[in-house]
């Protein structure tokens, strides 16, 4: 009985330890999966790409993506962020959202890992750009330039010279264009982040303390400088076609594409979208004119989009996911380019340019000084686009606008 | 099965009687109350006390709410936006009432009169109604479009080029034109509510007011009227919840623009809560609506309709 | 009001005004289909007609969206919140409307006030509810919690129906020995089959439309919805219209079916009721 009994607790404890075993060693490859949250659904493509080809490098992390649209996403990722259920990789637009996110504790500083090579796949002024403080909240793929779409065969056909060098120059080729039966020129007016795109350009050309005071929270908003320069802006209005306050971007694309409007102010985004409207005619692109003394002629960037890291998860997941970001950053650019339409972020991304399409092309060669584009007080930038609006439709001042956005700029720092 | 015993009284009537009787009585009703109850507790309750809660702190969804009593209601008492969301939210209403339960009303007696044709029209009325906001959002947008827009090529095709217009970026045109698709798309809960409600009144009082000698008009005003009144109280009521309600369909296709012009008291708290953080002005937001809705139901309270033949 | 004795001019006018209802329920519809057809660059050019018959944009939606999976989601989430809605709200409006107990009208109202609250506006409590409740991501939750929201409706209008069934039909029934149950089963549900229908109707549209609860609270995408699924159309800044006119289109034909079918029924069951 006894030996029987000995014999028994042996195999269970052999069992047990074969089970142990296997434990062991996988514990030091963890199985990570990591949830990767984001609104674009046409670069998901992109990401499965990236997604496949990382498996082969680190098997034992699964990423899951999860496609919110873009309306509902802020409403969606908020419900999980208070509630505890934060993805590990959070997509957000660089236009003040990593910051609002790290005041509030709940994404990581990506500053300590950072090595040499990661550092040194990316341009300077793109790893500037995402760093601040000393703290790199985020890590982006690639740049958008904000430049000026033309379109050439109308130029040549009325004998306007391009580029267009200032506001001047453009209004007096509006004014040709008009006499000739066609429509004013395109901004993407409609849009919240891009309504103040040109009081960024030129503000910060004009005035880049005032202006860094003044969105870092020390500065207002409704200083007469900053008056002036929407005054100034204003006086302009006559150029832009009718309307274009509430022009959706396909809407705006459509009406350039269609030869209906020859000038457009927009970015890389609009890249695909044009192309796919199939226009008929010959499309280049030169830097936003300068608007006074003041200002000179130069592209305004931004990141497009960007990722960050959830505080929440565990710190494996962390790790896992800021591997991923780290090759990304080293291999994943190109695809950007190529498929998107995007400029490089850096070097590592730069080899994709020969395949991109010429309009990218174009713009990513306009990109070099081009001036950065970071607002992080998105209550004043919203109430800002919104008034501008207005102001587009006549109902609303200079004045108006940046007293709306002092006021929305105080009220979020209750 | 249990069995009442001849003489027992009846499930209604139970304030005489036994007190056993009675406790039998409340016990079936709360059992019957049960399921919707504990759903309704454990969902839906806990976001109306959420709500009261959050609307006397400061919270921005992360970290600890902060109390600061009554200051967000003083906010918005002053708040300019704010009363005119609220204004936009009575013209609803009052379109809702004025046209939307009107008109249903009528095309409700219309479709019930022997209109050849009627089963078609009924069935094309109640199609609005069910497809997703989504889509009429995104038709109607593209029917306003000033690019090959449906209305406006419409018009051209009449020879109307002079009434073209940018419909849903004109500020004075916007709020026209959300509440016509607003309209358009309600209408048919009316249609079907009264539809119903006609059908229930028997048509021997028809023919009786026919025969003595009574007219369409004073026939429709003087009976069918007043006994569709239960009927015309809920959708009364309904259409004035839905005008504070409203929401997506605003969301969707003008976002509370241009600067102002179509903002809800729901869009409104949506930019306060998702835009700026500001979850107890939200529900500060919320709580007004919720206080207006208890004001009218009270009113209905006091003019309950009795069903007199 | 007969038709037949109405003048001739109100009747012109109700068929002008009828159809141009029709003509503004139509349309959109018929640009939405014919959208669905066209390549991305007519978008703007067409009128009401296809320019084309791009049929790759329903295949392209098709395996976009993993339709399929997300058509069988959906019409669970439907069917079970439906069953719940109805049986729930029917027993609370029966013993709401023909009972007398203490807290009656505190209750009714708290059921009306939930009338007012929309989802998007209840997104975060809920979503921290479910949580507390460890709800999220499965199976029964948007059933149960869509169950809930529509219940506010439900009572309301079935409330109101109860209220004007003659007391002396449940009175026979009492007599004639019949409990609560029984009454409830056998005589209040059957009478009320034309409410039932369109308060049922109202419900799964609403369930079947519902956005962003089924965005928020199913994170998994085997479990997604129709409605949380199309989300995958929509870019960041470029949206293939035709290809999502054609999901949109291909979501709305069983509710439409639904429709028809219901719609027959809805009108018998509404006849009955007269009959009674």
């Amino acid at each position: 009985m006894k030996k029987h009994l000995t014999l028994s607790l042996f195999l269970a404890l052999t069992f047990v330890v074969a089970l142990l075993v296997p434990g062991v060693s996988r514990a030091q490859d963890k199985e990570v999966t990591l949830d990767m949250w984001h609104f674009a659904a046409n670069k998901e493509p992109v990401y499965q790409q990236w997604i496949e080809r990382y498996k082969e490098v680190a098997p034992n992390v699964t990423i899951v993506t999860n496609v919110i649209p873009k309306d509902a996403y802020n409403q969606t990722l908020a419900a999980a962020l208070i509630s505890g259920e934060a993805p590990a990789l959070i997509h957000g637009l660089p236009l003040g959202e990593p910051l609002e996110l790290w005041n509030n504790g709940q994404i990581i500083d990506l500053a300590p890992y950072i090595d040499e090579e990661w550092r040194n796949a990316l341009y300077p002024s793109s790893l500037d750009y995402l760093t601040i403080d000393g703290h790199v909240m985020s890590m982006s793929f690639a740049t958008n330039n904000v430049q000026v779409f033309y379109n050439k065969d109308r130029f040549e056909e009325l004998g306007i010279e391009a580029p267009l060098e200032t506001m001047a120059d453009v209004r007096a080729a509006v004014e040709t264009l008009k006499g000739a039966g066609y429509g004013g020129a395109l901004y993407w007016a409609q849009a919240y982040d891009h309504a103040p795109t040109l009081f960024f350009h030129w503000g910060q050309q004009m005035y880049p303390d005032l202006f860094e005071a003044a969105d870092r929270g020390d500065g207002a908003w409704n200083i007469p400088e900053f008056v002036d320069l929407m005054a100034d802006i204003n006086s302009y209005s006559g150029i832009w076609m009718e309307g274009v306050a509430s022009l959706s971007l396909d809407e705006s694309v459509n009406l350039f594409a269609t030869g209906k409007a020859s000038i457009y102010f927009i970015g890389n985004w609009a890249v695909n979208s044009i192309v796919k409207a199939e226009p008929a005619f010959e499309i280049d692109t030169f830097p936003i004119p300068a608007l006074n003394e003041q200002t000179w002629p130069a592209a305004m960037g931004s990141m497009a989009g960007t990722w960050m890291v959830s505080s929440q998860v565990p710190q494996e997941e962390q790790e896992a996911a800021v591997a991923f970001l780290r090759w990304v950053a080293l291999n994943g650019q190109g695809d950007l380019v190529r498929t998107i339409g995007l400029c490089p972020s850096g070097p590592a991304g730069e080899e994709a340019l020969v395949d991109a399409h010429p309009l990218a092309q174009s713009l990513c060669d306009n990109q070099a000084d081009a001036i950065p584009r970071d607002i992080f007080d998105r209550a004043a930038r919203d109430a800002m686009a919104s008034a501008i609006q207005g102001m587009l439709n006549g109902q609303a001042s200079p004045e108006d606008v940046m007293n709306e956005a002092q006021r929305a700029k105080e009220r979020s720092r209750r | 099965m249990s069995h009442v015993s001849a003489g027992a009284r009846p499930a209604e009537k139970a304030s005489t009687g036994s007190r056993e009787g009675r406790l039998r009585h409340w016990l079936t009703a709360y059992g019957f109350l049960l399921p919707a109850l504990l759903l309704f507790v454990f969902f839906e309750f806990f976001s109306l006390l959420y709500n009261v809660y959050m609307g006397f702190h400061d919270w921005s969804g992360f970290g600890d709410p902060r109390y600061v009593g009554l200051d967000n209601y003083k906010y918005l008492a002053n708040d300019e936006l704010f009363w005119e969301a609220l204004q936009h939210n009575v013209i609803f209403m009052i379109v809702a009432l004025g046209v939307m339960a009107v008109l249903s009303l009528f095309i409700a007696l219309l479709l019930d009169s022997g209109m050849p044709g009627a089963g078609i029209f009924r069935g094309l009325m109640f199609l609005p109604v069910i497809v997703p906001t989504v889509v009429v959002g995104l038709a109607w947008t593209r029917v306003y479009s000033t690019q090959g827009g449906l209305l406006n090529q419409s018009l051209g095709a009449l020879g109307l080029d002079s009434w073209q217009n940018n419909w849903l970026g004109n500020p004075d045109l916007a709020l026209p034109a959300v509440l016509v698709v607003w309209v358009w798309r309600h209408l048919g809960y009316g249609v079907v509510m009264f539809s119903a409600g006609l059908l229930s009144i028997p048509d021997d009082l028809k023919e009786a007011a026919a025969l003595d000698g009574a007219s369409q008009r004073q026939t429709v005003i003087h009976i069918i009227v007043p006994l569709m009144r239960p009927v015309i109280f809920i959708v009364a009521l309904w259409f004035t919840i839905y005008a504070f309600k409203v929401f997506t369909l605003v969301f969707i296709m003008t976002g509370g623009g241009p600067y102002g012009a179509t903002e809800v008291l729901n869009t409104y708290l949506y930019e306060n809560v998702f835009r700026y953080f500001d979850l107890g002005l939200g529900s500060a937001i919320a709580n007004i609506g919720i206080l207006i809705l208890i004001v009218f139901a009270a009113i209905r309270g006091l003019f309950k309709p009795g069903v007199e033949y | 009001m007969r038709w037949k004795e109405l003048p001739l001019w109100f009747k012109v006018a109700a068929y002008v005004l009828m159809l141009i209802l029709a003509f503004m329920t139509l349309a959109p519809f018929m640009y939405f289909i014919s959208l669905s057809l066209s390549k991305y660059s007519d978008t703007y050019n067409i009128f009401l007609l296809p320019k084309g018959f791009e049929w790759r944009n329903y295949t392209a939606a098709w395996e976009t969206v993993n339709i399929g999976l997300h058509y069988r989601n959906s019409l669970y989430v439907t069917a079970l919140a439906l069953v719940l809605n109805l049986s729930a709200g029917s027993m609370a409006a029966y013993a709401l409307a023909r009972f007398h107990f203490p807290a009656r009208e505190p209750i009714y109202n708290l059921f009306l006030a939930g009338l007012i609250l929309s989802s998007e506006t209840m997104l975060i409590p809920l979503f921290l509810n479910a949580k507390e409740f460890g709800m999220l991501n499965r199976w029964w939750t948007l059933p149960i919690i869509y169950a809930t929201l529509g219940l506010p409706f439900t009572i309301f209008v079935l409330r109101a129906f109860f209220e004007t069934l003659p007391g002396e039909l449940l009175d026979a029934a009492a007599i004639d020995g019949c409990n609560p149950l029984q009454t409830y089963w056998h005589i209040m549900l059957p009478l009320s089959r034309s409410s039932l229908l369109t308060v049922g109707l109202f419900q799964f549209v609403w369930f079947w439309d519902e956005f962003i609860l089924a965005i928020s609270l199913i994170t998994n995408n085997k479990l997604r919805t129709l409605t949380a699924g199309l989300g995958k159309l929509y870019g960041e800044y470029f949206i293939d219209y035709p290809v999502l006119a054609a999901a949109l289109v291909m979501t709305v034909i069983p509710v439409l079916i639904i429709y028809v079918l219901t719609q027959r029924q809805m009108i018998r069951g509404m006849t009955m009721g007269a009959l009674k």
